[in-house]
C-alpha cells in the first residue's frame, strides 16, 4: 500500500471516530504533560544547582587527615598547616580521569578585609577573612577585562617606602621584614557566585545596603579595599609584623571560594612565606581536580583516598543522587500514566475496529494483506499519539511556564533563585511527541494484530 | 483456453458440521454461473473458497489456471484485488464516504494510474455517473448495490462474484440488477452468482445446484 493511500484511510478514520479516538488519546495527552513538566522541572533544577551551586565537574580533594585546623590554629600555630606536597600534585596530574588539576593554597596566618565605599556608600569589613589562593589559569575566564589575575608584585614597577611615592591607584606594597617595596597595583581579588548572591538576598537586605550584583566588577575602577595580614580579633600571626595591603576585586567566579577571597596563587605563597614559614608556602592546602566526565568523579575519588586525599565537599554529588533520584520516580509516574494510557488506546482501538469487522473484510477483499491491514491501524495509533503528545507537550510547557510565573511572582527572593526552573532541551521536546506515539503503537499492536486476522468470509458472507 | 475456476473435490467443515462436500466444479471464461440451493446449503462457503476470501478447505482450486494453495497472503490478496471483483447481500459501503470514493476503495490497496476515469467510467456503467460526489447513506437500497456493483467492475476483474446481490431488494429494484450482470456478462466478464433469484438464474449459462454440501443429483439435466 503506498503512502499516500495510508495517509488517506488514516485521515478518514480520524474525521469518523475523532470522539472514541480523542476519549483514548487523553490518557496519552496526561502522561505526556506529565512526563514533559516533570523532565524539564528536574533538568532544570539540576543544571541549576549543579551548574552554579555545586558544580559537579571539580572536585576539592584536601589531606585527609582532618585537615584544616581552623582559625585558631593559625594564631596559636601549635600544629603546622597539613599540606600537600608538589610531588604529590604531581602523581594526581597523571590520573587518566582528570582534565586539569589546580592546586590552591590558603591564607596561613590571619587577616581582616575593609572596603566597598565606592558601592556601599560606606565601608564595610570582616573581622575575619579567609583567603585562597588558586591558579591563575583555573579562572582565567571569570575575570573582568581590562584586569589581570596575576600576582602584582611581579609586575611592579620603582621602588618605594611609602604610599605616597606611588601614583594612584598604585601603592607602596613592603613585607614587613623589608624596608624597601614596590610600587604596585591592587591585587586582583575573585569573590564566590555563592558570596554575592548570599550578599544580595542575605545580608544587603538586613542591612539596608544595595544589592551589588554585576556592579561589584563592572565600575570602571573595580570595587578596592584593604586587607589586613598578620592580624584579626583572633590575635596575630607568629611571624611577621601585620601589614595593609590593597585588593580590586577583578570578576565573580563559581570557582572562588564560597565564603572569602580568592587571590593569585603566588601572591599567597609569598605571605605565607612572611607570616608562616617556608613549609607553609610550598605545599598546597588543597587541589581542585577537573574531572572528564561527572561519571569519573567516583573512580577519582576513589583514588584520591589512597593517595591520602578526601573530597572537601559531596554536596555535589549527594544533591546529584538526590535530583537522579527524584527524577527517576517522577519519570515512573508519568511512564505508568503512559502505560495505562496505552491499555486504554488499546481497549477503544479494539472496541473501534471490532465494530468495523466488515469494513477490515472488505478492505481484505478488495486486495489488502494482512500487512496493509496492520499498518493501517498502526499508523492510526501513531497519529493519535502523535497528535495527543504535542497537546501533552503544549499542556506541559503552559503549566511550566504558570509555574515558574507563580514563583518568580510569589516566591522570595532567595540565594541562586533562577530565572527558570525548567529546562527544555529539543530531545525532550521531541522525545515527549516520539513517546506518545510510541505508547499509542504499543497500545494498537495487539489490535491491530487481531484486525490482520479477521477472517473476510465470515465479515462478508456469513449470515449475509 | 483454460477454466477461470477449476476445483475439485472440495470440501469445508466447521467444526463437525460439514458445509461442503466432493464439490468438483470448472467454470469457463465468459461462463455466467447460478449456485442455487436452500439455505445453509453451501452456496456462500463455495463462493468464499472460490474467491480466495477462505484458504481452510480440502481439495484443489485452481484460479486462472494457478493453483491458490501455493500463493502467499500477499500473492493472494493482489490476485483478488487485481482479477477479482465481489458484490456481497449487505452491500458494505462506506455510508460516510462519497459514491466516487467508494469506487475507489480498492485502488488504495491496488493502486492503478487511472483509478478515478476508471471509476467514473464504472459508475457511469450503472447509471450513477450523476451521483458520484453524493453521500453513500443518501442513496436508496437499489442504488447502493449499484454502487457496489460498480467498486467490484472498476478495475475489470476477469471474474465477478456475488452473493446474493439481490437478497436485500425489492422485486423492481432486483430486475434492475439482474439486468446490469446479464450485460456483464453479455460483455465477457465471467459472472458466478449464488442466489435464491430465478431471474438471475435465468440469464445464467449454468446452473449448479447445491443441497446440504453436495452438488445435487437433478444438477445432470
Ligand atoms: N463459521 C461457521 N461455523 C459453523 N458453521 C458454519 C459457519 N459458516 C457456515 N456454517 C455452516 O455451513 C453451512 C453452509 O452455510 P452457507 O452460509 O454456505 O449457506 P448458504 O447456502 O449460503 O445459505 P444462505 O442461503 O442462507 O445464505 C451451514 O450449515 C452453516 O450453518
Ligand atoms: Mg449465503
Amino acid at each position: 500500500m503506498k503512502a499516500a493511500s495510508l495517509a488517506l484511510l488514516v485521515a478518514r478514520d480520524l474525521r469518523r471516530a475523532r470522539g472514541a479516538l480523542a476519549a483514548a488519546g487523553f490518557g496519552i495527552i496526561a502522561g505526556t504533560a506529565a512526563l514533559f513538566f516533570f523532565l524539564s522541572l528536574g533538568l532544570g533544577v539540576r543544571s541549576v544547582l549543579l551548574g552554579s551551586v555545586f558544580p559537579l565537574d571539580k572536585i576539592e580533594l584536601e589531606p585527609a587527615a582532618k585537615a584544616d585546623p581552623g582559625l585558631l590554629a593559625l594564631v596559636l600555630g601549635s600544629s603546622p598547616m597539613p599540606g600537600i606536597p608538589g610531588d604529590v600534585v604531581d602523581q594526581v596530574r597523571a590520573w587518566p580521569e582528570l582534565v586539569r588539576v589546580y592546586p590552591k593554597l590558603k591564607f596561613a596566618f590571619p587577616s581582616t578585609a575593609r572596603g566597598g565605599a565606592e558601592v556601599f556608600g560606606q565601608d564595610i569589613g570582616t573581622s575575619e577573612m579567609l583567603g585562597d589562593g588558586v591558579d591563575p589559569a583555573l579562572v582565567e575566564a571569570d575575570v573582568k577585562p581590562p584586569w589581570r589575575f596575576e600576582d602584582t608584585w611581579e609586575s611592579g614597577g620603582p621602588s618605594c617606602r611609602s604610599d605616597d611615592a606611588c601614583a594612584s591607584p598604585k601603592y607602596c606594597e613592603r613585607a614587613s621584614t623589608e624596608t624597601e617595596g614596590k610600587c604596585v597595583d591592587p591585587v586582583p581579588v575573585l569573590v564566590s557566585r555563592y558570596l554575592v548572591e548570599i550578599f544580595n538576598k542575605g545580608v544587603a537586605p538586613a542591612h539596608g545596603l544595595p544589592p551589588v550584583g554585576e556592579s561589584l566588577i563592572s565600575r570602571a575602577n573595580g570595587v578596592t579595599f584593604n586587607l589586613r595580614l598578620g592580624e584579626s580579633l583572633l590575635g596575630r600571626a607568629k611571624l611577621g609584623a601585620p601589614r595593609t595591603v590593597r585588593a580590586r576585586v577583578v570578576g565573580v567566579s563559581s570557582r572562588a571560594i564560597d565564603l572569602g577571597m580568592t587571590l593569585p596563587l603566588p601572591t599567597i605563597r609569598r605571605w605565607n612565606k612572611e607570616y608562616a614559614g617556608e613549609q607553609a608556602a610550598n605545599s598546597f592546602s588543597s587541589l581542585l581536580v577537573e574531572v572528564k566526565s561527572p561519571g569519573d568523579a567516583g573512580q577519582v575519588i576513589a583514588r584520591a583516598s589512597k593517595t591520602g586525599l578526601v573530597p572537601h565537599d559531596t554536596r555535589a554529588r549527594d544533591v546529584s543522587v538526590l535530583i537522579d533520584g527524584i527524577l527517576a520516580l517522577l519519570t515512573l509516574v508519568a511512564t505508568v500514566i503512559l502505560l495505562v494510557s496505552a491499555s486504554n488506546i488499546a481497549y477503544t482501538f479494539r472496541a473501534l475496529l471490532h465494530e468495523r469487522r466488515a469494513t477490515i473484510g472488505l478492505y481484505r477483499a478488495v486486495g489488502a494483506t494482512r500487512l496493509d491491514i496492520e499498518a493501517w491501524v498502526l499508523s492510526l495509533a501513531a497519529v493519535v499519539g502523535a497528535v495527543c503528545g504535542s497537546i501533552g507537550l503544549a499542556i506541559g510547557w503552559m503549566a511550566a511556564f504558570v509555574a515558574d510565573h507563580v514563583a518568580s511572582a510569589r516566591l522570595p527572593d532567595f540565594p541562586f533563585k533562577p530565572e527558570s526552573f525548567f529546562a527544555y532541551p529539543w530531545w525532550l521536546v521531541c522525545g515527549a511527541v516520539v513517546f506518545g506515539a510510541l505508547f499509542a503503537i504499543v497500545g494498537a499492536i495487539g489490535p491491530a494484530r487481531a484486525a490482520a486476522k479477521v477472517d473476510p468470509r465470515e465479515a462478508l458472507l456469513q449470515g449475509g | 483456453m483454460t477454466d477461470v475456476v477449476e476445483a475439485t473435490a472440495l470440501r469445508r467443515t466447521f467444526g463437525a458440521r460439514v458445509a461442503l462436500e466432493g464439490v468438483d466444479l470448472r467454470v469457463a471464461q465468459g461462463d455466467f454461473l447460478a449456485i442455487m440451493g436452500p439455505s445453509g446449503s453451501g452456496k456462500s462457503t463455495l463462493l468464499g473458497i472460490i474467491g480466495g476470501l477462505d484458504t481452510s478447505y480440502q481439495g484443489s482450486l485452481k484460479l486462472f489456471g494457478q493453483a491458490t494453495s501455493v500463493l502467499s497472503d500477499r500473492e493472494l490478496s493482489l490476485l483478488r484485488g487485481k482479477r477479482i471483483g465481489f458484490v456481497f447481500q449487505a452491500f458494505f459501503l462506506l455510508e460516510h464516504q462519497s459514491v466516487l470514493d467508494n469506487v475507489l476503495v480498492p485502488s488504495l490497496f491496488v493502486p492503478r494510474t487511472d483509478a478515478k476515469t476508471a471509476a467514473l467510467q464504472a459508475l457511469d456503467r450503472v447509471g450513477l455517473a450523476d451521483r458520484a460526489a453524493d453521500r453513500v447513506d443518501t442513496l436508496s437500497g437499489g442504488q447502493r448495490q449499484r454502487v457496489a456493483i460498480a467498486r467490484a467492475i472498476a478495475h475489470q476483474p476477469s471474474m465477478l462474484l456475488c452473493d446474493e446481490p439481490t437478497g436485500n431488494l425489492d422485486k423492481e429494484t432486483a430486475s434492475r440488477i439482474v439486468e446490469i450482470f446479464a450485460s456483464l456478462h453479455r460483455e465477457g466478464t465471467t459472472v458466478i452468482c449464488a442466489t435464491h433469484e430465478d431471474r438471475l438464474a435465468e440469464v445464467a449459462t449454468t446452473t449448479l445446484r447445491l443441497s446440504e454440501g453436495r452438488v445435487s443429483k437433478e444438477q445432470a439435466s
